[in-house]
């Protein structure tokens, strides 16, 4: 028997604010509404800003230049410079490290060691902002850097054979190769765009030629290819132009993959009721592209972007790293690695890994950001009846 | 004589299907033959189960499906068009004239769009306006009309549910101020209580603004209460057409008959009725010789197995195309 | 009185979701007898499916039963307490085996890969000991008293094979093989052309007699179930606000909500009777009504409006087993009806 004449609060003690706010959302922001509820996707989003900003940033936030110029010269595959705060000499408010002298000698059986001097004078402070190598960033020159030593070279990672910082270079590659990634996504994604747009906007005859071709293309083996391309690459050109050329190759043979997935979608959004609803007005394919069929899949784009990101990005470095991508100067982790197969690195120099760590941390943000956008992405599946 | 909007004359609406193996391509006989006339200012009913080819016959009537055979002419005082060789600048004066209104109130809106935007669209895409400002002030009239206010206009589809989006879609279709609007299915996906909310919406636009419907349902009973003439449809064809009260008191055609009772009657005391069909309704592919009903049909004699029945009128306005009316009806 | 095959008591649903905790059924409590049809009759978001499949406990994860909802199945002097079973074994023997459900969309309840044949064996296999042979056998004298023709060579056909009208009497014909004591039936009809549905109704009132199995038939059309059930329970946004037998509540309704229901139907008999709907629209779930559920939509409530929006209405039970929650149908007023 029910009984209970009492007032009864509401359920869901939601707001009309807030219930405003989500019937006057667009897609956008439902999208973003629902991928800061995963949290995976939410740290690898801050984890991938920070990587790029450091990228962008890189010579600022690196005390030396990365290049030949910059290399220290009596520290030679050095091991990496850990700063600390304490030691058995006290403490002290500002962070420092030893100094360091590399010597050889008959004791070493000829072998360069490194020796640290680790009394209260031979230590080496910290300095924050100091004035150093010049650069350049966005046009205008800058020679302050975020940190450096007040004597001598600090080298948090290390240094590789010819003396140049593996810190300094770490963030630099994150630059090169995430440059190489976007515009390899960039030039995948225009063609992608145009050959699936065609392909999927008119069906038929038109769309099964394309399909051909995108399958073509897509069984075109790309090591092979890449041989070929490297042994044409003339000597003679820049590292900025190779940089460039490899790019560009790159976006040519990805894009079969976006192209499909755009086809798929826009083979499904033209049959949408409201598509007809717009044609039976007499509305022109143009206007059907712009205000229907492309916001439909912008948020699916952006997941295929975003994930066919760490693809440019491994291929680029899988290539450089057998020597058939970038070359030094350019840097990049597979250019950094192509030195890693001596045995005496292996066994050795371990230091020389660490910015795989960065790079894993990397293509999986990437991966962590496509995957919630990916689950974000359809806003208004659970709405229909 | 009041005068006739939209006509169809001997009209058939085939989809070819692909070809499996040799031989003939098989073709989907959606509308055979069809001929109907709907008089300026009526509500017209076209009601039919699966396979009866009555969404496609409205398609038709817009130009949204390809006319076969026969021929579908507008007349709207001094503009005539002939639907199947209209094209280019005729084409969308027609389009302006013309809408349709959508089964289905989750497909038919984009969810990208506001609700303004989904109202403002016909506008823009035709050119009707020549300012923001006339375009949404046009938009907020309709938009009052159909019970929607400010709030509702800024806000997403996803904000609405089944009664208030086919509000929208009607709002939709009446913006460019249409002649001629094809309600299809409009109310079926509905509940009960906001169907007839939605149903007396159109029945006072209808009357205010004098627009044409052409109303198709498979519920009989609904079309019966809004509905001036009705057209039954079967298989591609239409097998009766009357004004609504005679099509009920003087129903001529065995398929009619077996509609009518089929509906679940709300008094529980009158159960078991009689006209209880048997079989299922046959393909649209290979439709039955003769009479596309005599499968089906209580009363199937011979003549009906091979001679398709004439589509004639018994009396003022009421047509149909049986063998036996009389004998079935006296 | 008998012992109800079924006994749903203070039945409340809730489910967590993004938006909160969502209200699906308050409080609904019925009882279903052996051999009886109740049809349950609601709109969108009255919860009819949800309690339909809680008897079942078919609802998903994030369903929230409340602490006294009780849902009680009587077999054989048996009692089961369907809430607390939480072992698969233990809710085998309800799922198919003492209850069957058969849904709106019999494509998509048939698996497409597998013939129909098949999967009817397999139903019979899991719930009984019967051999791949018996279960055949019984398979295809089921598909003839549902009706289809040629049932031997419609074993080993698909899904896709069949109409909409023949899936669903295979559907009805695969739920009873087990021979439940209660068929759900979730729509069953609402996908049908009206003369395929005139038929599947006989078919169902046909087995109802023969198998003396009860039906708790869901819909929203209140045309099929004043020819098919012999009771009625009213639900709107997840409250049971009427229940009697089919023709108190349909030619005598209680509830404001029901005569609204009622007079919104277009009516053969009266073609010029205006349609008036219920006024407003369904609220959302997340945004229940205070007091009375159906407050906000009621023309009837005139003088006693503050108090619908601020009371919850207390059960009337009628004497005749007519039951209503409706502040003018008051305490005071409990003589009223008459079957």
């Amino acid at each position: 028997m029910t009984e209970t004449a009492t007032i009864e609060e509401t359920d869901a003690n939601v707001d009309q604010k807030r219930k405003e706010a989500y019937f006057t959302a667009g897609q956008g922001q439902l999208i973003w509404a629902r991928f800061k509820k995963q949290k995976a996707a939410m740290v690898g989003a801050g984890i991938l800003i920070v990587l790029i900003l450091s990228g962008f940033f890189a010579p600022f936030l690196t005390p030396y230049d990365p290049t030949i110029a910059g290399r220290n010269k009596d520290y030679l595959n050095g091991a990496p410079n850990v700063p600390s705060f304490c030691d058995d000499n006290g403490c002290s408010l500002r962070p420092f490290i030893y100094t360091y002298e590399r010597t050889r000698s008959i004791q070493t059986n000829f072998r360069w060691v490194t020796e640290t001097d680790t009394s209260l004078d031979a230590r080496r402070y910290l300095v924050f902002f100091p004035q150093g190598d010049e650069y350049t960033l966005m046009g205008m020159n800058f020679s302050t850097h975020m940190f450096g030593v007040d004597s001598g070279k600090i080298h948090i990672f290390g240094t590789d054979a010819t003396g140049k910082d593996i810190y300094s270079r770490t963030l630099q590659a994150i630059n090169t190769s995430l440059a190489v990634g976007t515009i390899g996504v960039f030039i995948a994604f225009v063609l992608a765009l145009i050959i699936g747009g065609i392909s999927g906007y008119y069906g038929g005859w038109i769309d099964s030629i394309l399909q051909m071709m995108t399958d073509a293309v897509r069984t075109i083996p790309t090591i092979p290819l890449f041989m070929a391309l490297a042994a044409f690459i003339p000597a003679t050109w820049s590292s900025e132009t190779r940089f460039l050329f490899i790019s560009i190759i790159l976006g040519f043979v990805g894009w079969p993959t976006l192209a499909r997935r755009v086809r798929t979608h826009l083979l499904t959004e033209r049959n949408q009721e409201y598509v007809l609803a717009a044609q039976l007005c007499g509305a022109s394919a143009g206007h059907v592209i712009r205000r229907h069929l492309l916001p439909s899949f912008t948020s699916y784009i952006i997941v295929d972007l975003i994930i066919s990101f760490p693809y440019m990005v491994l291929s680029e470095t899988a290539l450089s790293f057998i020597g058939l991508g970038l070359k030094d100067p350019v840097n990049s982790l597979g250019v950094m690695l192509q030195n890693v197969t001596s045995a005496d690195v292996l066994l050795n120099y371990q230091w020389y890994f660490i910015p795989v760590l960065f790079f894993i941390t990397l293509v999986l943000a990437f991966v962590f950001v496509g995957d919630g956008l990916r689950d974000a992405a359809d806003p208004y599946a659970d709405t229909k009846k | 004589m009041s005068d006739i909007l939209i006509r169809a004359n001997n009209l058939s609406v085939h989809f070819p299907l692909s070809r499996v193996g040799f031989g003939e391509r098989p073709v989907v006989r959606a509308c055979e033959g069809i001929n109907i006339e709907i008089e300026k200012g009526s509500f017209f009913g076209l009601v039919g189960e699966s396979g009866s080819g009555k969404t496609t016959l409205g398609r038709a009537m817009l130009k949204a499906a390809p006319i076969s055979h026969g021929e579908v002419i507008y007349t709207d005082g001094d503009v005539t068009y002939d639907l199947g060789s209209l094209k280019g600048q005729e084409l969308k004066e027609y389009r302006k004239r013309s809408q349709l209104i959508f089964q289905d109130p989750y497909a038919a809106l984009s969810p990208r769009m506001t609700v303004r935007d989904i109202i403002a669209e016909p506008l823009e895409v035709m050119g009707l306006t020549s300012s923001r400002e006339e375009t949404d002030t046009k938009v907020r009239e309709i938009a009052a009309k159909c019970r929607l206010n400010l709030e509702h206009l800024r806000r997403f589809p996803h904000a609405f549910s089944g009664g208030q989006r086919q509000r929208i879609s009607i709002a939709r279709a009446l913006v460019s101020d249409p002649k001629f609007i094809v309600a299809d299915e409009s109310v079926a996906a509905l509940d009960v209580s906001i169907q007839a909310d939605v149903l007396n919406l159109l029945n006072s636009i209808q009357r205010e603004r004098g627009i044409t419907f052409l109303f198709i349902s498979h519920d009989l009973s609904v079309i019966a209460h809004t509905c001036d003439f009705v057209a039954v449809m079967y298989l591609g064809q239409i097998v009766e057409a009357a004004p609504t009260r005679k099509l009920f008191s003087e129903t001529a055609h065995p398929y009619t008959r077996a509609l009518l009772s089929a509906i679940p009657s709300l008094d529980p005391d009158v159960r078991g009725n009689a006209q209880k069909l048997e079989g299922e309704i046959p393909s649209p592919i290979n439709p039955p010789p003769g009479c596309r009903f005599n499968t089906r049909c209580p009363h199937a004699q011979d003549r009906c197995r091979s001679e398709v029945p004439e589509w004639r009128e018994m009396t003022s306005g009421h047509h149909v195309a049986c063998h036996f009316s009389e004998e079935l009806m006296g | 009185m008998t012992t109800p095959l079924i006994s749903v008591k203070d039945l409340t649903l809730r489910f967590k979701t993004d938006e909160g905790l969502v209200t699906a059924v308050n409080n609904v409590s019925f009882d279903i007898a052996p051999g009886e049809v109740l049809g349950l009759v609601g709109e969108s978001g009255s919860g009819k499916s949800v309690t339909a499949k809680a008897l079942m406990m078919l609802n998903a994860d994030n369903a929230v039963y409340d602490e006294g909802s009780k849902i009680t199945l009587n077999i054989d002097g048996k009692e089961h307490d369907v809430l607390s079973l939480k072992r698969p074994a233990e809710q085998m023997v309800i799922r198919g085996g003492a209850i069957s459900m058969i849904f709106q969309e019999p494509m998509a309840s048939f698996a497409p890969a597998i013939t129909i044949g098949e999967q009817m064996v397999e139903q019979l296999m899991i719930h009984s000991t019967m051999t791949r042979t018996e279960a055949r056998d019984i398979s295809v004298e089921m598909l003839t008293r549902v009706g289809i023709p040629e049932p031997a060579e419609r074993f080993g056909q698909y899904a896709f094979e069949f109409s909409g009208g023949m899936r669903q009497r295979a559907m009805i014909a695969m739920a009873l093989s087990t021979k439940p004591r209660l068929l759900i039936a979730d729509e069953p009809t609402t996908a049908l052309d009206v003369t395929i549905q005139a038929q599947v109704i006989d078919l169902m009132k046909d087995l109802v007699a023969e198998y003396h199995m009860s039906i708790l038939f869901i819909t929203h059309d209140l045309g099929v179930i004043a020819q098919t059930a012999d009771r009625v329970a009213v639900m709107y946004l997840g409250n049971l606000v009427e229940t009697g037998t089919v023709r108190q509540v349909i030619n005598k309704p209680s509830h404001p909500y029901t005569r609204g229901l009622l007079n919104s139907l277009p009516k053969l008999d009266d073609l010029e009777a205006p349609l008036t709907p219920v006024p407003g629209d369904i609220p959302s779930p997340l945004d229940r009504p205070s007091g009375c559920v159906f407050h906000p939509r009621c023309v009837e409530s005139g003088d006693i409006a503050e108090r619908c929006r601020t009371e919850i209405p207390v059960t009337t039970f009628g004497a005749d087993g007519h039951q209503v929650d409706c502040h003018l149908t008051n305490p005071r007023d409990q003589a009223g009806d008459q079957a």
